[in-house]
Parts: structure tokens; C-alpha cells; sequence
């Protein structure tokens, strides 16, 4: 009797262990595919948040620009699309000119050192003074990364 | 119990197993999803951008300034599938300044409307932005212009002919001066160095010639057989140059045994600048003699000897002479000449600042029943004006000096075996420092020399090429190195532009346009409309080809027309009854 007890309790418990070491371990298989795809879910979410957001920002696009040596400053007239466009980044020749936050920009005339233009499609008048060393004559990439993620290059001639 | 356990863990392993398949199902459906909706968004990103070249594309516009109203008038025509909001324009005064002016006028697709805007000064060029549902553009005005030349062609063909067939050829090297109200004197040839604006005769043909008589002698030491390389390097003068330079290059050299031993062989090898490394022109044992022509693109050339010998050498190489040919394109003159034509006379018209002045002169070609753009053409050289006509069996070249204006025309060379239904274009070219004329029509062509009359030999095309179309449309320009020429290339049935250097025709490059009416050249760069209006540069280096989205607002666009480049302003000639240039500004 007092065998037959003993060895239903080791059976019982052998069982439980058995079935405890096939949670453990299926758990441990779980947590780690779900932590591995977890950081793909998110990568995927926030991609898809930043093209949603480059699609819903407004198309910007050069129609007159240079940089005035004399002033120091780079005039770009942007045509600008509906929906607002921030700036984040100017570039030119691929070195920083302007980012979020810095002094010098005006938009039609008004300082504006958070970079963003108006929400409706408009013709809008940069002016970003900076003064840089460059040649009269000389052609200058202009590279503008927006807030949202979108990146217009331009090309402007230095004069004055 | 046994049974039990096995039971319990089958169940928690398959439950577990289930859990598994279905998150992972979940999780690929998402990422699936997800990728497919980012791909979705970045084609829609893609399709508004293309959207705005669509935009550019279909919108035409031109502008006039009215100097008593002070008004800008801009005509724009929306060919766009939806409505086109204008946002604004921006104009740009000589100096580089600009105006904006916010609007926002809707257009609706095929509406033309007309804005006047008060504005103080003629722009130089006037710029649109432009928005449409999703997206925004950015277009470029095209200048129009009617004046006294317009009205001076009109009262020129004075309702004789049914249809105006215009042709110009802009003098860039013979320029016309007007030295009082009641005389012209034209000045011209293709090899001028820097010279002063007056006082120009035909002693100031020049070429730049450097005979520099200066020989270079080496003692190679060499014991066993080896090979020895010497190198011989010079510099042009070229910086008066600016058009280009053409070189010729004479180089003498010998090697001698200076004691015992044998040579094996010795070779004369020039730098190629495109691909850097030296090409093998001639070999031999002892000495070379080698007349040759080069390209200088930078002005340097490099001369490498080399000899492969046993025991010492004597060495010796002469440059013994360069001959550089330099084009200057310099202004020196304040008026450039334009040529237009009808099939009856040729008028030459004063340019200033890329706009048609008063007609300063004309000249009748006395023979009736040929069209210009068709089986007639004619050309400017220097100060002499050359015609080809068919005759129905031969290509007749004839010529009038400018110089000498009661002359008339003189016979100058007849190109013999072109077909009557040949197209004719004429070009002036520059070979061996000398001015010639190509003659080229659909399969033939003969290169007259415009110094003597001598029967020129005429020669096929090589295999393929085909100048013209088979509708007759061929426009060509000439840089005077070159000549460029629009046509088909049999082998593949597309439109391309061939080349012709003096010595043979080649492909320069496959065009995007079947029916050509204007080809241009300037500064390395070929401008080139089609019959839609589309404008494309073509640079002749790298052959890239670029739209410029402007679109003349006219119709039709035929053989006959013209297009020439002047300073930064396209001038396009229409050939119709019309009597229109049109002036756009490159800025």
C-alpha cells in the first residue's frame, strides 16, 4: 500500500515536473520569437508612419534661387503644395546650412527658426543667411530634408 | 499514470506547438501587410512626382511686356487632365533680382487665360508655380515676340508665296557691324585669335603655330636587352582659344646602336587623354617619321618613345612641328546676323541681345522652283553665303560674297549623282585649317572645298545612316569642328543625330524625336524640338539627354522651321506663313 502510494506520487510528480519543463521551454520559445519579432513589428510600424507622413506632406519644388554672396544668404522661391511642409535640414554641397532651431531662416519675411511653411499651396520665399566661401559663377546643390523624411535637391548659381 | 503523464505533455507540447504556428501566422501576415502598404505609399510619393513633370509638361505659357502699360501679359494654356491652380510668378530682372507675385487663379484643362500684371520692368525670364491636386510644379515662360522683323517678313514674302520655307543661319563667326545708316560691312572667318574690335582684314586669319625646331638627343645606356621608355612633353598656348582647338602634330625620331648590340624594336606612342594610356601609332627598327592629327583637348600633349634594345642606344626624337587650329568665339561685335529665307531671297537681319533687329540687307537666289528646307539650302561662312540647289540630276553650290554685293552669285562646285527628291542640308565645316562646306542629302554627301571650284567626289553614307527622314524633316547645326545632323538609323529605324568630322560620319547619339524642326549648337551642349515642342539638350560629351519642359504654345511645328542659339536665349523661327520667332530665355 504504502509502495503503491509512494510510487503514485512520484508519477504524479514526474508528470507535473514533465509537464512543467515543456511549459518552461515553450514559454523560453515563445518569449524569444516574440521579443526577435516584436523589434521587426515596431521597425515595420515606424516605417510606415514615416512613409505615411513623407506621402501626406506637401510637395515642394525650386522656382527661382541663388546665393546672394554679397548678403551671405541663399533666396530659394519654393512653389509649395498643400498640406505644409516643414523644413528640418538645408544643405549645401552636402555640408549643413540650416538645421531645426538655428537662426537666419525667414519665411516671406518672417524670422522662423522651426522651419515650417504655410499649409496651403502657395509660392513662398525663403532666405536663409548664412554667409559661406564661395566663387561668383560657381553652381551649388542645394539639398532640403524635410520633417517628414522627404529630401529635394536643387541646384542654385553664386552671385554677387 | 504512465498513460496520464504522456497524455498531459502530448496535450501542453501540442497546445504550445498551436500557440507557436499561430503567432507566427500572425506576425507574418502583419509584416506582409505592413510592407505592402509602405510599397503602396512610396509608389503614391513616386506617382505625385512624376505627377508635377506631367504638370510641366503639359502646361503651355508665353509672355510679353507692354513697355507704354507696363504690364506683363502671360497667356497659359492648361493641356492637364484637372484643373491647375496658378500660385504665383516669379520674374527675374537683368541683373538677377526677382519679383514675386502670389496668385491664385484656376485654370480649368484646355482653358487659355491671359493675366496682365503691372510690373515695372521687362523681365528676362518668367517663371510659374504651379499646383494641382496633390502636387506642384514649377514651369519656365517662353518669350514671344512680334516686331519689326516679324512684320519685315511678312511685307518680305508679300503674299507671293503660298507658304513661307525659313531658314537662318546665325553668323557667330561673321559678324555684321553696321558702320553707318546706309552700309554694311561683314567681317568673318574661323580662325581668329584675340584680336582688337576693329580694323580686321582678312590678314588677321590666323593660326596659332608652334615650330619650336628643338630637338632632343639621349645616350640610353643599356647592357643586357631590355626595354627603355622616354617621354617628350609640351604645352600649347591655348587660352585665347575658348571655341575649342584641333592640333596637328609632326614628330621625327631615331635610334641608333652607339656600340655593338642590336634593337629590336621602337615605337612612337601618343597620350590619349580619354582614356588615359598611350596608344601605339606607329612602330619600326630605327627611325619614325609620322605626321599625324591629335585632339588636344587640354592643350598638353605627351610623346612616349620606346625602344627595346641590347647595349646602349642613341636616342633622338623632334617635335618638329604643332599646329594648333583655334576657335574663338568670343563677341566681339555688338550684332550677330540671322539669315531668313524664303524660296525667293535670303534677309539678314541685326541681333541684339537675342531679338531681331531691322532687316539690314537681302539677297535674291534668282532661281525659282526649289523650296528652302526641302531641295534648297543655304549657309553663312565668313562673309560669303553659299547655296545648294538640285538641278534635278547634281547638287549645285553656288556662292555670294557679302563683300561684294552688286557681284551676284558665282558657280562654285557642283556635287554630281544626288537624287532630285533629295533633301538638301549645307553646314560649314573647318578640315585641315581650311573652310569647306558638307553638302548632304538622305544617302549622299560631298564636302565642298569653297576655295576653288574643283568637282568635289561624292560619297555614300556609310551603311545605316540615312540623313533626313523619310518625310523629309532634317535639321542640323555645325560648330564648325562638327557638323551635326539629324536623320534615321536604318540598321535599328530610329532617329538619330550623325555626326560628320571632316573625315567621316558617326553616330552621336539615338534622339527621342522623330520629326525634328530645330537643332542648335552651343558650348558642348545640342538643342534639339521636335514637332510635339518637347526641347531637349543634348551634351555632345557625355550624350545624356535632358527634357526642358517648355513648350511653345504653337501649332503647327514643320519642316521649315529653325532654331539657333544666341548668347543664353534660344531663338526658334517658324516656317509657316505666320511670320513669328519666338525668344526663350535659358537663363
Amino acid at each position: 500500500m504504502t509502495s503503491r502510494v509512494s510510487r503514485g506520487v512520484s508519477e504524479l510528480t514526474a508528470t507535473v515536473l514533465l509537464a512543467l519543463i515543456i511549459i518552461a521551454a515553450g514559454g523560453l520559445v515563445l518569449i524569444n520569437y516574440y521579443s526577435s519579432w516584436s523589434s521587426e513589428w515596431h521597425l515595420y510600424a515606424s516605417s510606415y508612419q514615416k512613409a505615411l507622413s513623407m506621402v501626406n506632406e506637401a510637395v515642394v519644388d525650386l522656382v527661382y534661387g541663388y546665393y546672394n554672396i554679397s548678403e551671405g544668404a541663399i533666396h530659394l522661391v519654393l512653389s509649395v503644395g498643400n498640406g505644409g511642409v516643414a523644413i528640418d535640414t538645408v544643405y549645401i554641397n552636402e555640408s549643413i546650412y540650416w538645421r531645426r532651431g538655428d537662426p537666419g531662416l525667414t519665411v516671406n519675411g518672417v524670422q522662423r527658426s522651426d522651419g515650417s511653411l504655410p499649409t496651403s499651396a502657395t509660392l513662398v520665399e525663403l532666405v536663409i543667411s548664412r554667409g559661406i566661401s564661395v566663387t561668383p559663377g560657381s553652381e551649388l546643390s542645394v539639398k532640403i530634408v524635410t520633417q517628414a523624411g522627404n529630401t529635394y535637391v536643387f541646384k542654385v548659381v553664386a552671385r554677387g | 499514470m504512465r498513460r496520464a503523464r504522456l497524455g498531459v505533455s502530448g496535450v501542453l507540447a501540442m497546445v504550445l506547438i498551436s500557440v507557436m504556428i499561430i503567432i507566427f501566422l500572425i506576425s507574418y501576415a502583419y509584416v506582409t501587410e505592413q510592407s505592402r502598404r509602405i510599397q503602396a505609399l512610396m509608389e503614391e510619393r513616386y506617382r505625385m512626382l512624376s505627377e508635377s513633370r506631367e504638370i510641366a509638361r503639359s502646361v503651355s505659357s508665353n509672355w510679353m511686356y507692354d513697355e507704354t502699360a507696363r504690364m506683363l501679359v502671360l497667356e497659359v494654356t492648361n493641356w492637364y487632365r484637372e484643373p491647375l491652380v496658378i500660385t504665383g510668378i516669379v520674374t527675374v530682372d537683368n541683373t538677377g533680382g526677382y519679383n514675386v507675385i502670389r496668385l491664385n487663379t484656376t485654370i480649368t484643362p484646355g482653358e487659355n487665360r491671359t493675366l496682365q500684371l503691372a510690373l515695372s520692368y521687362s523681365p528676362k525670364a518668367v517663371f510659374l508655380s504651379l499646383a494641382g491636386k496633390g502636387t506642384v510644379s514649377t514651369a519656365m515662360a517662353s518669350q514671344k515676340k512680334t516686331g519689326e522683323a516679324s512684320a519685315g517678313i511678312k511685307m518680305w514674302s508679300g503674299g507671293l508665296l503660298d507658304k513661307i520655307y525659313s531658314g537662318y543661319v546665325k553668323t557667330r563667326y561673321g559678324y555684321i557691324t553696321i558702320v553707318n545708316s546706309s552700309q554694311t560691312r561683314i567681317i568673318g572667318d574661323l580662325l581668329r585669335v584675340d584680336l582688337p574690335g576693329t580694323n580686321l582684314s582678312d590678314s588677321d586669319l590666323q593660326k596659332i603655330r608652334e615650330r619650336d625646331n628643338v630637338s632632343i638627343t639621349k645616350v640610353i645606356s643599356i647592357k643586357e636587352r631590355t626595354t627603355i621608355n622616354m617621354t617628350v612633353e609640351g604645352t600649347l598656348n591655348t587660352t585665347a582659344c575658348v571655341g575649342g582647338v584641333e592640333a596637328y602634330l609632326d614628330v621625327s625620331a631615331s635610334v641608333s646602336l652607339v656600340r655593338g648590340g642590336n634593337i629590336s624594336s621602337f615605337q612612337l606612342y601618343l597620350y590619349n587623354y580619354t582614356t588615359a594610356s598611350f596608344d601605339l601609332i606607329v612602330s619600326n627598327t630605327t627611325s619614325i617619321n609620322y605626321t599625324g592629327r591629335i585632339q588636344l583637348s587640354n592643350g598638353s600633349y605627351i610623346i612616349r618613345l620606346s625602344v627595346d634594345a641590347k647595349k646602349n642606344v642613341n636616342l633622338t626624337v623632334d617635335v618638329a612641328n604643332v599646329y594648333a587650329y583655334c576657335r574663338f568665339n568670343r563677341t566681339i561685335y555688338e550684332g550677330y546676323a540671322l539669315l531668313i529665307g524664303d524660296s525667293q531671297e535670303v534677309a539678314f537681319y541685326g541681333v541684339a541681345n537675342g531679338s531681331l533687329g531691322a532687316r539690314l540687307y537681302s539677297v535674291a537666289f534668282d532661281v525659282t522652283g526649289y523650296s528652302l528646307g526641302a531641295n534648297s539650302s543655304f549657309s553663312l561662312l565668313g562673309n560669303q553665303l553659299f547655296h545648294a540647289y538640285s538641278d534635278g540630276s547634281d547638287v549645285v553650290v553656288r556662292l555670294f560674297d557679302l563683300g561684294n554685293i552688286t557681284g551676284g552669285w558665282a558657280y562654285l562646285a557642283r556635287c554630281a549623282g544626288f537624287s532630285p527628291t533629295d533633301i538638301l542640308a549645307i553646314e560649314p565645316l573647318m578640315k585641315d585649317g581650311k573652310p569647306y562646306l558638307l553638302v548632304a542629302g538622305s544617302q549622299r554627301y560631298c564636302l565642298v572645298d569653297t576655295s576653288n571650284t574643283t568637282a568635289p567626289s561624292v560619297n555614300s553614307t556609310p551603311t545605316g545612316i540615312m540623313i533626313g527622314t523619310y518625310d523629309g524633316f532634317l535639321a542640323g547645326a555645325s560648330d564648325y569642328l562638327r557638323v551635326y545632323l539629324t536623320g534615321i538609323n536604318i540598321s535599328s529605324n530610329k532617329p538619330s543625330i550623325f555626326v560628320f568630322d571632316g573625315q567621316s560620319f558617326s553616330e552621336s547619339v539615338e534622339i527621342p524625336v522623330a520629326r525634328p524642326v530645330g537643332l542648335a549648337i552651343s558650348g558642348g551642349a545640342l538643342w534639339l524640338m521636335g514637332d510635339s515642342g518637347t526641347l531637349y539638350m543634348i551634351d555632345t560629351a557625355t550624350k545624356q539627354v535632358s527634357i526642358y519642359e517648355v513648350v511653345p504654345s504653337f501649332l503647327p511645328r514643320e519642316k521649315g522651321d529653325k532654331l539657333e542659339r544666341i548668347d543664353n536665349k534660344l531663338i526658334f523661327i517658324r516656317g509657316d506663313s505666320t511670320s513669328e520667332y519666338w525668344v526663350l530665355e535659358l537663363g
